[in-house]
């Protein structure tokens, strides 16, 4: 019979997925769970290893653009992840757009232009700035020959370009996290789209100042085949991010956003039955601490008023499980015993379906007077058959 | 309040708490016995948890959450027999005051290695006037002191019953509470009698 009960209740707090993880703190979380926040960094860092060498290659193939080059490398500490998910955005962009990719290598030696420069600004000041005029030169004139004739961009300023792209990509995107190219406008968000999931902050941050006059010198053509990629890219990157956030609060419950903590709370392995319930217990019954109404009793019975056509909108899923619960008169002890809420939320919670008029409460006969010598009898019967 | 009596019969939840002091064995008479869930409530921080509980930091925090053994034991339809293993802390005593009304009676565990550890709850229970027993807990079938002796330490009413058990033993937890509800019988009907 007991385990009848147990099993007729047991799939509602199971199931609701809000009071289990949320209460029942150590159950789920025991089992190692992934972060939701890893998989859009981890994926990068794969890349990275896989793309190592790409990312190796890009100073060798940089001399092509002159000192800035070996500038960068001066300025070397670039996080070698960031510069791999450059060459995969660069990559992607060239596989996602085959036909523009003149106008994205071409952005992208833009980029590196910039880049370059700025970091040539930086690092070697007085050093050559004769060699920087002709590298900043160079490339802006190599994107027109890219965009005129295609025939002229071989495989191999192909592959330089997409390397100067890698290299133009880091210190473009990691480097500057603030203010990079106003004018164009993408290289914030870019930069911004890096730092949101989650990526490792880059060690270097190049002078951005310099950074927009370059920019300005860029095609406006350019610009969006740029933009577009990346931003494609973060959207989903950030919708990835955002999922576990938004996914929960559909029901038009002022509490929701509580509740929504709950997926949040499954990602962390470190929160278990020692650190206490995420969600403190007074926050379902809105701060609330007494009930609406008096008297209710640990061993007041509860049964629910089963209103089929009952408006259920605005209920929280404790109080649809208590609902659930409550079809055969039960205790609110019971109640918090098999939801793991303590009593006095019950109480609150409770009261607010007798408010609601969804559920009736009466006391136990033995609450009221001391039980007859028949229940005894029945007690002691009941005891020995056991 | 509940006046229209329905065809159906009411059902009759009766209360038997299990007090004792810390490590008595009071979880393991109630899981031995029933069905144990894991009850949480709160109650006021009162004085007594000041020094106890550290409230830095949340100074405005008013209530705490106590973890306590409930067990059920469904004896037909319409009766219910619940078990509140209360808290083994001092400071939680203040708990047992709405557990205590309308409890049938209480259940109260010595060891007697440490038999002052139930005195709290020996007074507690004669204060309220709630019939209780006395279970000592022979750990591992040790039984070092007779009943005799128990009985004088406790300084208990003669009618007062004490009761040797094994609280890991089922057959032993029941009879504990078999005499229990004797008893609670024994002292309704001494009115009536008289």
């Amino acid at each position: 019979m007991g385990d009848d009960e147990r099993r007729a209740v047991g799939p509602t707090p199971e199931d609701s997925a809000w009071t289990g993880p949320r209460h029942r703190s150590g159950t789920g979380r025991g089992r190692p769970r992934p972060r939701r926040r890893r998989p859009p960094a981890a994926e990068p860092v794969a890349e990275a290893t896989e793309r190592a060498p790409e990312a190796s290659t890009a100073p060798t193939h940089d001399p092509s653009t002159g000192g800035a080059s070996t500038v960068d490398a001066a300025t070397g500490g670039a996080a070698p992840a960031d510069t791999a998910r450059g060459a995969t955005a660069s990559s992607s962009r060239a596989s996602d757009e085959t036909p523009v990719d003149a106008a994205t290598v071409e952005a992208a030696s833009v980029d590196v232009t910039t880049a370059d420069t700025a970091t040539v600004d930086k690092a070697p000041a007085d050093k050559a700035p004769a060699d920087k005029a002709p590298a900043d030169k160079a490339p802006a004139d190599k994107a027109p020959v890219d965009k005129a004739p295609v025939d002229k961009a071989s495989a191999d300023t192909a592959t330089v370009d997409a390397a100067a792209a890698v290299a133009g990509d880091r210190p473009g995107e990691t480097g500057d996290p603030a203010p990079p190219s106003p004018a164009t406008g993408e290289a914030p968000g870019t930069a911004r789209a890096r730092v949101a999931p989650g990526t490792p902050p880059a060690p270097r941050k190049p002078g951005a100042p310099r950074v927009p006059s370059t920019a300005s010198v860029s095609p406006a053509g350019a610009v969006p085949a740029t933009t577009s990629a990346p931003v494609a890219r973060r959207t989903r990157a950030v919708g990835k991010a955002a999922v576990p956030a938004v996914a929960v609060p559909t029901v038009p419950n002022p509490r929701v956003p509580v509740d929504s903590a709950v997926p949040a709370a499954e990602e962390h392995t470190w929160l278990d039955e020692e650190a206490g319930p995420v969600v403190r217990p007074y926050t379902l019954t809105g701060g609330r601490s007494r009930p609406f109404t008096s008297g209710l009793n640990m061993l007041t019975y509860v049964e629910a008023l089963y209103a089929p056509d009952a408006d259920l909108v605005g209920l929280q899923p404790e109080q649809r499980a208590i609902l659930e619960m409550t079809r055969t008169a039960t205790t609110v002890v019971e109640l918090a015993a098999r939801l793991d809420l303590p009593v006095g939320v019950v109480r609150v919670l409770v009261g607010d379906l007798i408010q609601a008029n969804l559920v009736s409460t009466f006391e136990a006969d033995a609450a009221v007077r001391a039980p007859g010598d028949d229940i005894l009898q029945a007690v002691i019967d009941g005891l020995r058959a056991l | 309040m509940d006046s229209a009596p329905s065809s159906r019969r009411r059902p009759v939840a009766l209360k038997v708490l299990i007090a004792g002091g810390f490590g008595v064995g009071k979880t393991t008479l109630v899981s031995s016995c029933s069905e144990v869930l894991p009850l949480r409530t709160e109650e006021h921080i009162t004085t007594a948890s000041i020094g106890t509980d550290d409230l830095t930091g949340v100074e405005g925090k008013t209530t705490t959450t106590v973890v306590m053994d409930f067990g059920r034991i469904r004896i037909n339809d319409d009766v219910v027999l619940y078990l509140f293993g209360t808290p083994g802390q001092e400071r939680f005593w203040f708990l047992w005051d709405e557990l205590v009304i309308g409890a049938l009676g209480a259940v109260v565990m010595a060891d007697t290695r440490r038999l002052a550890d139930c005195f709290p709850s020996l007074d507690y229970f004669e204060n309220r006037g709630t019939p209780f027993l006395v279970a000592v807990n022979c750990f591992f079938g040790e039984q070092r002191h007779s009943v005799e002796k128990v009985r004088e330490a406790l300084d208990l009413d003669p009618s007062v019953p004490i009761v040797l058990c094994d609280a890991r033993d089922r057959e032993s937890s029941k009879q504990v509470l078999l005499t229990l509800i004797q008893y609670v019988r024994s002292t309704q009907r001494i009115p009536v009698a008289g």
